[in-house]
C-alpha cells in the first residue's frame, strides 16, 4: 500500500486540497502532544501523502503536523507515499486518527458528510460499516443525528465546539427554525442548562410559537427572555428555572392560573413548615395526601394538633373543593 | 389504491399449511417469498433501513384475543382486542402505533381457526363479547389485498354472543357488504375527525365524507356502525369544527344504527411525544390545549379542557338522541362523575359494555 517514504518539499504539498481532511478544529493549541514533541524533535512521523495530477501531492492524514511545519518554516518533510483511489484513502485517513484518538462529533459528522457527498457511499453501508467502525453502533438514528450537525454555520460549530456541548442537546436543535438557532445556543452558553430541561425549553419555544403564530426568533429576542438570558448576576441554574417557567406559564396559561389560584388558597391554610398538604398530581384525581415531618413524639403530636385545627378550617374545604371541582 | 405492495413475503413454514395462505400468497403473485420458522427470529431492520416493506403470514403460537390493555387508574369498557393484523398504511401523526409497532412490515396471523377457538374459550353464555381487530392495525385498510373479512363474518354466526367491530379510517367495505347475514354480529366503527386534521394529521387516510359515505352504505346495508372521535384535538374553534362532523353523520345516518360512540382527547406517552416531534416536525397538534402527565403515565388535556371538551362532545351528539351509547375512552371515573354526574354501568344505553360482567 505504502510506495515507498521520501523527503518532500512543503512547495510540493497542496495543503488547499482537504480532500480527505475531516479534523475539527484543524487548528492547533501550544498544549497538544504533537505540538510540544515537534517543538523539540521536529516532525518525526511521516504524513502520508498521495500523488496528485500535477506532479504534487495531496494530504491524506497529517494536516496539522504539515501546519506545524510551514509556520515553524520546515523546508522538507518526511512522507509516506501511497497509491490508492480516493476512498481508501479515505479510509486510512479515518483509521490512523482512530489509531491514536477518538474523533469528536464534528468531526464524525464531516467523516459523514463527506463518505455520502464525496465519494457516493450508500447509507445502509455507513450505518453497516462506518459507524461501526468509527465506534458507534449500526443505528439509522445515530447516522441521522452526526449528518444533522453539518447544517451548523462555522462559527456556530466552533462555539458549541468550544463549550463542549453535548450532542444530546446540539441534536435537539433540529426542533428549532434555523434562524433561532444562535438565540438557542446563546441559552446553552450563558444558561448551561442539563439535557432534558434544555429540551423542555426547546418544546416550550416551539409549542408558544405555533399558538400564537410568530415565529421562534421573534419570541427569543423577546425582552423578557433576554433580560433573563444575558442576566449577569444570577445563576446559570437560576436563569435556566426563570426562563423555563417564563415560557411555561406562556405556554400553559390556564393550567398556571389554577396553579396560582391553587398556592394562594394553600397560603390561606398557614400550614407550619413540617406539615404538607399535595394535591392529585396534575390535578388529576380526588385524592390529597398529608406530609408530615418530625423528630420525635412531641413534634408529631404538634403537627397532628396542627393538622386537626386545619381540618377544621374552611380554608382546607374551598382548597378541595377548587381542586376537585374544576 | 392499493395499499399493501410488498417487497417480500416472509412466511413461517407451519403457516404454509393453513388454508387463508394460499389464499393471500394468490394477491401478490411475483412478489420473493422467503420461508422462515418463526418470524419472531427474523431481524427486526429499523435500526438499519429507513423501510420495511414486508408481508409476513405467520401461524401465531401466542393469544390472539386479548382484553384491551386500558390503563391504570381509567374506566375499562371490557373490550376485547384480536390482533389477526399488525400494521397500517397511514401515517397518523397521533398513532400510538409509532411507539409500539417500529418498523414498517405488515403481520398477519392466518390461524384463523385458533381465532375462533380462542374466541369460543372467552365468551360466556347470555353475555355480549365485544372483540375488535383496530388496536395494533386498520381492520379494513388491507381488506381489498387480505380479505380478512371474507374468513371472519361467515363463521361468526357459531357465536351468536359475540360483536366484532371492525375500525377504520377507510372506505374498503365492499367485502363486508356481501356478507349482509352477519349484520347483526358486525359493526363497522369510524375514526373520526374534521378535515382540517385528517388533511394535517391522518395521511394517506380516507377523506371525512369517504368516511361518511362508506358508514351511509354500511347503515343501509342493515349493519351497525360506531363512530370513534378519538382522539379529540384542540385545534382552534375545535367546537365549530366537530360540530360540524357530528352533525353530518348523526343527520344523515339512521341514528338506531349507531351501535356506539366513543370520545376521547389526545393523549400520548413520554416516548410518543418524542417519535410526534421526530417525524412530524411540522404537526400542530402538541401547540393545542395544555398537557399535563397523568398517573398512567401519559399526557392529556388538562383535566378543566377535557371535562369542556366531553361535556360539549356529548351535547352534540345526544342532540341526535339521548339514547346514543356515548363512552370516553381511557378516562377515570372522576371525569365521568364531571360530565355525566353518574359513572357509565349507571347508565341505562351503556349497560351493555359497562355493567358488572363476566369478562
Amino acid at each position: 500500500m505504502i510506495n515507498e517514504i521520501r523527503t518532500v518539499s512543503l512547495n510540493q504539498i497542496d495543503l488547499n486540497d482537504k480532500t480527505f481532511c475531516f479534523s475539527y478544529p484543524l487548528s492547533y493549541s501550544e498544549n497538544e502532544v504533537f505540538v510540544k514533541s515537534a517543538d523539540e524533535y521536529g516532525i518525526i512521523s511521516p504524513v502520508v501523502l498521495r500523488m496528485n495530477h500535477w506532479g504534487g501531492y495531496t494530504v491524506v492524514c497529517g494536516f496539522r503536523r504539515l501546519f506545524w511545519a510551514k509556520i515553524n518554516n520546515v523546508q522538507e518533510i518526511n512522507a509516506a507515499i501511497i497509491n490508492l483511489d480516493g476512498l481508501s484513502c479515505f479510509r486510512l485517513a479515518v483509521s490512523d486518527n482512530l489509531s491514536t484518538r477518538r474523533l469528536n462529533i464534528f468531526e464524525v459528522s464531516t467523516v459523514i458528510d463527506k463518505l455520502i457527498g464525496l465519494f457516493g457511499i450508500q447509507l445502509s453501508v455507513i450505518i453497516k460499516d462506518y459507524l461501526p467502525l468509527l465506534g458507534y453502533p449500526p443505528n439509522i438514528n445515530i447516522l441521522d443525528r452526526f449528518r444533522f450537525i453539518s447544517n451548523f454555520s462555522e462559527p456556530q460549530k466552533k462555539l458549541l465546539y468550544e463549550s463542549n456541548i453535548e450532542i444530546e442537546k446540539i441534536i435537539a436543535f433540529a426542533h428549532l427554525d434555523k434562524e433561532a438557532w444562535d438565540n438557542a445556543i446563546d441559552i446553552l452558553l450563558k444558561l448551561k442548562p442539563g439535557v432534558n430541561k434544555f429540551n423542555q425549553i426547546i418544546d416550550l419555544i416551539k409549542e408558544i410559537s405555533q399558538r400564537e403564530n410568530i415565529s421562534q426568533k421573534t419570541l427569543l429576542d423577546e425582552p423578557s427572555v433576554k433580560d433573563i438570558v444575558f442576566n449577569e448576576e444570577s445563576h446559570f441554574s437560576r436563569k435556566t428555572d426563570m426562563l423555563r417557567d417564563l415560557l411555561s406559564k406562556r405556554r400553559n396559561p390556564t393550567l398556571s392560573k389554577f396553579e396560582e389560584e391553587y398556592l394562594y388558597k394553600y397560603k390561606r391554610l398557614k400550614l407550619k413548615n413540617n406539615i404538607k398538604v399535595i394535591h392529585p398530581q396534575s390535578f388529576e384525581g380526588d385524592t390529597f395526601k398529608a406530609e408530615i415531618v418530625f423528630k420525635d413524639s412531641v413534634e408529631l403530636k404538634s403537627a397532628l394538633s396542627a393538622l386537626a385545627v386545619v381540618c377544621d378550617d374552611k380554608s382546607l374545604d374551598s382548597l378541595i373543593n377548587f381542586t376537585t371541582n374544576i | 389504491m392499493k395499499l399493501l405492495s410488498p417487497e417480500l413475503i416472509v412466511v413461517e413454514k407451519s403457516a404454509l399449511a393453513l388454508p387463508y395462505t394460499p389464499k393471500i400468497l394468490s394477491k401478490f403473485d411475483g412478489v420473493e417469498l422467503e420461508v422462515v420458522d418463526d418470524v419472531k427470529n427474523r431481524k427486526k431492520p429499523s435500526s438499519e433501513n429507513y423501510n420495511d416493506n414486508v408481508l409476513m403470514i405467520t401461524d401465531y403460537k401466542g393469544n390472539i384475543i386479548k382484553k384491551c390493555p386500558g390503563s391504570k387508574g381509567v374506566l375499562c369498557c371490557n373490550y376485547y382486542v384480536a390482533n389477526l393484523i399488525n400494521g397500517c398504511p397511514y401515517s397518523c401523526t397521533y398513532c400510538i402505533l409509532r411507539d409500539y409497532i417500529n418498523c414498517g412490515s405488515v403481520m398477519v396471523c392466518a390461524n384463523i381457526d385458533k381465532f375462533f377457538d380462542e374466541l369460543d374459550k372467552k365468551r360466556v353464555d347470555g353475555f355480549i363479547l365485544r372483540v375488535g381487530t383496530g388496536e395494533l392495525a386498520d381492520s379494513l385498510a388491507f381488506d381489498p389485498d387480505l380479505e380478512l373479512t371474507n374468513e371472519l363474518l361467515p363463521r361468526l354466526k357459531d357465536y351468536p354472543d359475540v360483536i366484532l367491530e371492525l375500525k377504520t379510517k377507510s372506505a374498503n367495505i365492499e367485502n363486508i357488504l356481501r356478507h349482509g347475514d352477519a349484520c347483526s354480529q358486525v359493526v363497522i366503527g369510524w375514526s373520526l375527525n374534521p378535515q382540517e386534521i385528517i388533511d394535517s394529521d391522518e395521511k394517506g387516510a380516507v377523506s371525512l365524507l369517504e368516511r361518511f359515505l362508506a358508514a351511509k352504505r354500511c347503515a343501509d346495508a342493515g349493519f351497525r356502525v360506531s363512530f370513534h372521535f378519538d382522539p379529540v384535538i384542540l385545534i382552534d374553534g375545535w367546537e365549530d369544527k366537530y360540530k360540524s362532523v357530528v352533525d353530518m353523520f348523526f343527520s344523515g345516518i339512521d341514528c338506531d344504527k349507531i351501535a356506539w360512540v366513543s370520545v376521547g382527547g389526545l393523549r400520548f406517552t413520554p416516548s410518543l411525544k418524542k417519535i410526534y416531534q421526530n417525524h412530524y416536525p411540522n404537526s400542530k397538534i402538541l401547540a393545542y390545549g395544555e398537557f399535563v402527565m397523568c398517573p398512567d403515565g401519559k399526557y392529556r388535556y388538562f383535566r378543566k379542557y377535557r371535562v369542556d371538551m366531553y361535556r360539549k362532545m356529548v351535547g352534540f351528539i345526544k342532540n341526535y338522541g339521548s339514547s346514543i351509547p356515548v363512552y370516553f375512552c381511557m378516562e377515570p371515573d372522576q371525569v365521568w362523575r364531571e360530565v355525566f354526574n353518574c359513572l357509565p354501568c349507571e347508565k341505562h344505553e351503556l349497560s351493555l359494555t359497562y355493567n358488572p360482567y363476566p369478562y
